[in-house]
């Protein structure tokens, strides 16, 4: 800085100058003003539904009156009207099994869809080709042996034993055999809808 | 957050011959503008398929949609937008932005792999809007995507977002 007679003022003057030159800049300036937000998500595993076992009603027979076939969730079979189960037939009664897997302790609902899945009779070799209108009506589904017409149980996945997360749940249902129902091997489905609770 | 006042639109200092005048001085005074993050955007529980990623996508107004292989846990009903909260002077126009377009979220240290968060979108506006404020404070709903990976682990996954405000 150059030296004077009256150098001090000088050299105020000049730190003045640059102090407004500075405060000028300030000026100019957009003042931000900032926040932090805060984002979460929690990732669960996909619940998978399987079938490991078919419900099956076994072999049947019907004779002058309609009847059904009832099927509790522990291989169990009752019958009404004239349908009879027939012992010792090529299929014997069985449970359905759904296989639910999803997170270690969570609680699922399992619901089952539809009114009334209907079985269709299978399109085997021996049935005649008007035969596959010949249908039979499934319904009162029974989810965990909890009682009929229970087509939603809530269920807790385990969180131990041999397979955490995997949980077995056994469906019945009720099988109306009509009059003079045709023989045949009949199949259907089923939907399941399973969500966490 | 910041606590300052900002002074502007000063009036011209004029030299004058033998002295300096001054004339009088008028001054604008602006609020300094408190802009708050009140409510975090949760996109909630989600699933996703091993091998299908997807988003998961939270609207201003709330809603949830998801696309590709990520499902919704209808259950749980912890999702639900942002809010930001902004406290100014009233009838001066204010941008609002997010600092990045996209942040992530992660489950920390050895965890999952982070999943990236981006179309944010301020109260239907995208993620840098010009607002006036009308209420003190006012609210704005804040919606976000997440973009989920194919066979992202199970965990709970956080992040954070800087959203900045300037008066125009």
């Amino acid at each position: 800085m150059k030296k004077t007679k009256n150098g001090n003022n000088v050299a105020k003057a000049l730190l003045l100058g640059t102090a407004l030159v500075t405060l000028g800049a300030q000026e100019a300036d957009a003042i931000t003003f900032t926040d932090v937000g805060v984002m979460s998500a929690v990732i669960v595993t996909p619940i998978i539904v399987t079938n490991p076992t078919p419900m099956h009603f076994g072999s049947l027979a019907v004779a002058a009156t309609a009847g059904d076939a009832v099927l509790d969730g522990a291989d169990g079979l009752t019958t009404t009207g004239t349908v009879v189960s027939i012992t010792g037939g090529p299929e014997a009664p069985d449970s359905g099994v759904l296989r639910i897997t999803g997170t270690p302790g969570r609680s699922v609902v399992v619901t089952v869809a539809g009114n009334h899945p209907t079985l269709t009779a299978a399109q085997d070799t021996v049935v005649h080709s008007t035969a596959v209108t010949q249908t039979m009506v499934v319904d009162d589904f029974s989810l965990n042996n909890a009682g009929a017409a229970d087509r939603t149980e809530t269920v807790v996945l385990p969180t131990g034993g041999a397979t955490p997360g995997q949980l077995d749940v056994p469906v019945g249902a009720t099988l109306a055999v009509g009059v003079g129902q045709q023989d045949g091997t009949y199949t259907g489905a089923y939907d399941v809808i399973a969500n966490y609770l | 957050m910041y606590e300052e006042c900002r002074i502007s639109r000063i009036s011209k200092i004029t030299r004058m011959a033998g002295g300096l005048t001054l004339v009088p001085l008028s001054a604008f005074a602006q609020l300094p503008i408190v802009v708050s993050a009140t409510v975090e955007i949760n996109f909630g529980e989600l699933s996703v398929a091993t091998g299908v990623g997807g988003t998961a996508i939270i609207s201003p107004a709330g809603g949830r949609s998801v696309t590709g292989g990520v499902s919704e846990v209808a259950g749980a009903g912890l999702e639900g937008n942002g809010v930001l909260s902004i406290t100014a002077s009233s009838g001066l126009a204010i941008d609002l932005s997010l600092t990045n377009a996209t942040f992530t979220v992660d489950d920390g240290p050895g965890g999952g792999t982070a999943m990236n968060v981006t179309g944010f979108d301020i109260d239907g506006g995208g993620s840098s809007v010009t607002v006036t404020l009308t209420t003190f404070p006012q609210t704005f709903p804040i919606g976000a995507t997440l973009n989920v990976n194919a066979g992202q682990l199970d965990g709970s996954y956080l992040g954070t977002y800087t959203v900045r405000a300037n008066y125009q």
